[in-house]
């Protein structure tokens, strides 16, 4: 079952396209990332999907409801964490869980939710005095009110330091579990790869490429690498191993090596290669390329 | 409907927390109990209009507050209501809500006019209490109908303020739109809609002729929201159907009498019934039109821009 899905998604404003075209499908019960340098037309395409900004054309539905005309419904189905936003002026964090409870029907405790996301202390506290992070924590804390079925969070981790990433990356694992719908937007490669079972990259507004990580890097000119730790003499372990085909790129950092390589290697050849009297190899593993190699060869400089 | 009252009681809250709020009823209050309902300072009609209103000057005593200083706080806790929020980004912490848009201007009107009517309660509370201790109890008509007419008056005004708020843009904007409404109707209109104007413009000295008068003249002095109420405070404490404060009204006519026509008396310068734009109870519907039709027009324009950008 699809939960989103866009056809031919586009937003222009004033003249300027912001979203282009965009068909993307979101399955039920996946964690989507989807990424793309500031201005891609991210959080566009996202408050589309809630129904806060009306497309130019094409169209949107979330679990089947169009996000032009059934807003309302979208909406009662979806928790959303918006990018760049405020908290309420003058109120606890407490009062905004509470608020939230309320408009959407639930039972529960808004200490709950706020213990959840590491505010329990914090609850009597005017929000306004929040720290950034603190005030994302509160925003995720509202937009899991009432287990929505699709949650949507528009740079989630922006302001988060380590710990807080930690916390919502925990959170967007429970929340899968739970059979959520998760769409992940952010520029934080490392952070979506981490937490997404399917990736889609957006770039001046259009979705040029969209699959499992793994189905992704496969599609990088050179997709295998490997991490290869000598004893000695890396500089003459990197012109050994250039007489190896397939070897693209060796990149050398002390001691470590990082070998791109456009086909599988063996490791025995590699020993061969490599080792003699002087030179021993320490460890030969496979590595996953970055995501970020993959994003830049995408979206080149703009990242 | 349930998501629409915890929308307001949000907004209820949080307005209630402004302290401009009630720096503004602490005011407003020494005003109501020391100043203008005991006379603006004018020593011998004190007494004439102890004499004449008696328990009902505490009435007469919340029309220079709710007017100058309860007005100014409906404005400013309206006008930057929805655009304001939309600028600083914690309008998307609603927006992602299950509200329509209709929801989210009802609720924002209804929330902040209940916290301006919470202030302007507290303060009049105070003022009649004194006003009690020191006259008696004023007349229980002319009570309801004198909170009926400033209840309305404040909501007309947060409306109207919302409404701007929602239309536009910048919250410079609906800033320099508010001033404007607020010097407007409490200094400007009064001066284009004075007699000495009118007879410059018209050939026609109302102040000195003989009825029937100029119903246009008289009609725009309470055709915007202060005249208006002027009109219903003036009725609810019988001092007549007149724009202007209770006290003026009240001192001008005793001094003056019927030998000037006095701008805002209409009783003593219309021969006979009067036009229906002239009776008093057109200045509810003068005052509901005043809340409705921005509030209309802001609701075609909020409901038609995008949300967020």
């Amino acid at each position: 079952m699809t939960a989103i899905r866009t056809s031919n998604l586009t937003k222009r404003y004033e003249g300027v396209t912001v979203v282009d075209n965009v068909s993307l499908s979101v399955k039920e019960n996946t964690v989507y990332g989807l990424l793309g340098p500031n201005g891609a037309g991210k959080s566009t395409l996202l408050n589309i999907l809630l129904g806060l900004v009306q497309p130019s054309g094409g169209e949107a539905t979330v679990h089947g409801f169009d996000t032009r005309t059934e807003s309302l419904s979208v909406r009662e189905r979806v928790g959303a964490l918006p990018d760049r936003f405020d908290v309420f002026p003058r109120l606890t964090g407490k009062r905004h869980l509470e608020y939230v409870i309320d408009v959407r029907g639930d039972e529960s405790e808004p200490s709950s939710h706020l213990e959840r996301v590491g505010l329990g202390d914090a609850a009597d506290d005017v929000a306004e005095n929040y720290s950034r992070g603190m005030q994302q924590r509160l925003a995720l804390a509202m937009a899991l009110v009432g287990e929505p079925e699709v949650l949507i969070f528009d740079e989630p981790f922006s302001g988060l330091d380590p710990d807080g990433a930690r916390m919502l990356r925990k959170i967007i694992s429970e929340e899968a579990d739970r059979g959520a719908t998760i769409l992940v937007s952010s520029h934080l490669l490392d952070h979506v790869e981490r937490v997404s079972t399917h990736v889609g990259v957006l770039s001046e507004g259009r979705l040029i490429d969209e699959g499992t990580p793994d189905e992704l890097r496969s599609r990088l000119d050179s997709p295998h690498r490997y991490e290869l730790r000598v004893s000695s003499n890396a500089g003459a372990v990197h012109d050994r191993l250039r007489s190896i085909a397939n070897i693209s790129r060796i990149d050398v950092s002390g001691n470590e090596l990082t070998i791109a390589a456009t086909e599988p290697i063996e490791a025995e050849l590699v020993f061969k290669t490599v080792e003699d009297d002087d030179i021993r190899i320490d460890s030969f593993t496979p590595i996953q390329p970055p995501m970020e190699e993959l994003f830049n060869a995408y979206v080149g400089d703009n990242s | 409907m349930d998501t629409l009252c915890t929308l307001a009681r949000k907004e209820f809250d949080q307005a209630l927390r402004w302290r401009g709020l009630w720096l503004l009823t602490l005011v407003a209050t020494y005003l109501a109990y020391a100043g203008w309902g005991q006379s603006s300072g004018l020593t011998e009609p004190r007494s004439l209009i102890v004499t004449v209103l008696g328990p009902d000057l505490t009435l007469a005593s919340l029309h220079v507050p709710i007017v100058m200083l309860f007005s100014l706080a409906a404005l400013m806790l309206s006008y930057r209501s929805v655009v304001g929020a939309r600028a600083s980004g914690s309008f998307k912490l609603t927006a992602v809500q299950p509200h329509s848009r209709a929801e989210i201007l009802l609720a924002t009107v209804f929330g902040r006019t209940a916290a301006v009517w919470t202030a302007a309660g507290v303060s009049v509370t105070f003022a009649i209490g004194v006003g009690i201790l020191r006259y008696g109890f004023p007349d229980a008509v002319s009570l309801v109908l004198t909170l009926s007419a400033t209840g309305l008056y404040l909501f007309t005004i947060v409306c109207f303020g919302t409404a701007i708020s929602a239309a536009v843009e910048r919250r410079g904007t609906a800033g320099t739109i508010v001033t404007g409404y607020y010097l407007g109707m409490n200094s400007l209109w009064l001066t284009v809609t004075h007699p000495a104007l009118y007879a410059q413009l018209t050939g026609v000295n109302v102040l000195y002729s003989e009825p029937p008068q100029s119903v246009p003249l008289f009609f725009s002095r309470r055709v915007v929201p202060r005249g208006a109420y002027d009109v219903l405070l003036n009725t609810a404490i019988g001092t007549g159907n007149a724009t202007g404060y209770v006290e003026s009204v009240l001192v001008d006519s005793e001094a003056m009498g019927a030998d000037i026509a006095h701008i805002h008396l209409v009783q003593l310068v219309f021969d006979g019934s009067l036009p229906l734009v002239l009776e008093p109870l057109f200045s509810v519907a003068i005052l509901l039109l005043w809340a409705l039709i921005p509030l209309s027009i802001a609701y075609i324009r909020f409901s038609r821009k995008d949300l967020v950008r």
